[in-house]
């Protein structure tokens, strides 16, 4: 199982917290997100990515708590048992 | 002036003698008086640290009257730092208030790294770079940032956790930020709160990002890894 969680923006406008996938071996980042966008209320991925499919700089992705910039971004192998957490960030002060 | 005992009698019977004496000890730097700065000097100052050190380059504004505690509409178009080193001074008379009016990018490194503990409050990513880059190693930096009614502070140690830059990767820089005010007295509150944990030796948020979400009231730790 690998949980995927929406925080703030994304959170409010999909209206739930977390998406359970399951998988078997290993899987592209990019694919867990699309089967999760399967089993959410809205689609989501748009505000992930642009059209050619290169991640936006609107909002953090982390995986096991690692910003996905620093792994294989879209690319970023993930297996049973992994968490990817999803949030755009509050920059103000 | 106030004795300090009477001033910081409900909070010495909480705290304790020893960790009052802690307390009345410590140089903390709190980078940006706006909304979070202005709450986070705030406490730490009715805490009684023995110093506080306000960088800003900012100029008091309508908008800022909305969200940032330490201002008041006589004080629109002076320094921040200015009417916030009047107002702070005159809070307790316990502590010492240096006001810097400067950009981050000109703040001297050996100024930060004489604070044992760095705020960041600042409002933008880019500021936040150029302090992180200027710890020195092993050195404690509070951040925090807020949006909408949401918002997120974590604990730096500089070359030990996870780096700002580490968690942010290309963020993009928003021009004109949505804030609530509920939301800056709580994350500011929280940050106040984690300055004072490290000066007493248990930081609760190293490599830990808290995100808070006052909207459901939802408080979310995420373990991060570098």
């Amino acid at each position: 199982m690998v949980k995927v969680k929406f925080f703030t923006l994304l959170r409010l406008e999909l209206g739930i917290r977390e998406i359970d996938i399951e998988i078997t071996g290993e899987k592209r980042l990019i694919e867990v997100l699309k089967d999760a966008e399967e089993k959410a209320p809205k689609p989501f991925l748009h505000k992930l990515m642009d059209k050619k499919g290169e991640l936006l700089n609107s909002a953090i992705i982390l995986v096991n708590g690692k910003n996905v910039h620093h792994l294989d971004r879209l690319e970023t192998p993930i297996k049973d048992g992994d968490e990817i957490d999803i949030f755009p960030p509050g920059g103000g002060g | 002036m106030q004795k300090h005992s009477d001033i910081q009698a409900r909070n010495l019977l909480f705290f304790g003698k020893s960790n009052m004496e802690k307390i009345s000890k410590a140089t903390i730097l709190v980078a940006g008086v706006g909304g979070l700065g202005c709450v986070v000097s705030e406490i730490l100052v009715r805490l009684g640290v023995k110093k506080l050190v306000i960088v800003d380059n900012g100029i008091i504004d309508e908008p800022d009257l909305g969200r940032q505690a330490l201002y008041t509409i006589k004080d629109i178009g002076k320094k921040k730092v200015d009417a916030a080193r009047e107002v702070l001074t005159n809070m307790s008379g316990l502590t010492e208030i240096e006001a810097i009016f400067e950009p981050i990018s000109n703040l001297k490194m050996s100024k930060i790294h004489s604070c044992e503990c760095v705020v960041d409050c600042l409002d933008n990513f880019k500021s936040r770079f150029e302090l992180e880059e200027k710890l020195k190693q092993g050195q404690v930096l509070i951040h925090g940032g807020i949006q909408n009614d949401f918002g997120q502070l974590t604990t730096i140690i500089k070359g030990e956790t996870p780096s700002l830059e580490n968690i942010y990767a290309n963020i993009k820089e928003e021009e004109t930020i949505p804030v609530s005010t509920p939301i800056v007295f709580a994350v500011a509150s929280l940050m106040a709160q984690e300055v004072i944990n490290n000066i007493l030796g248990s930081p609760q948020l190293i490599g830990n990002l808290l995100i808070v979400e006052l909207n459901d009231f939802t408080f979310t730790k995420i373990k991060l890894k570098g």
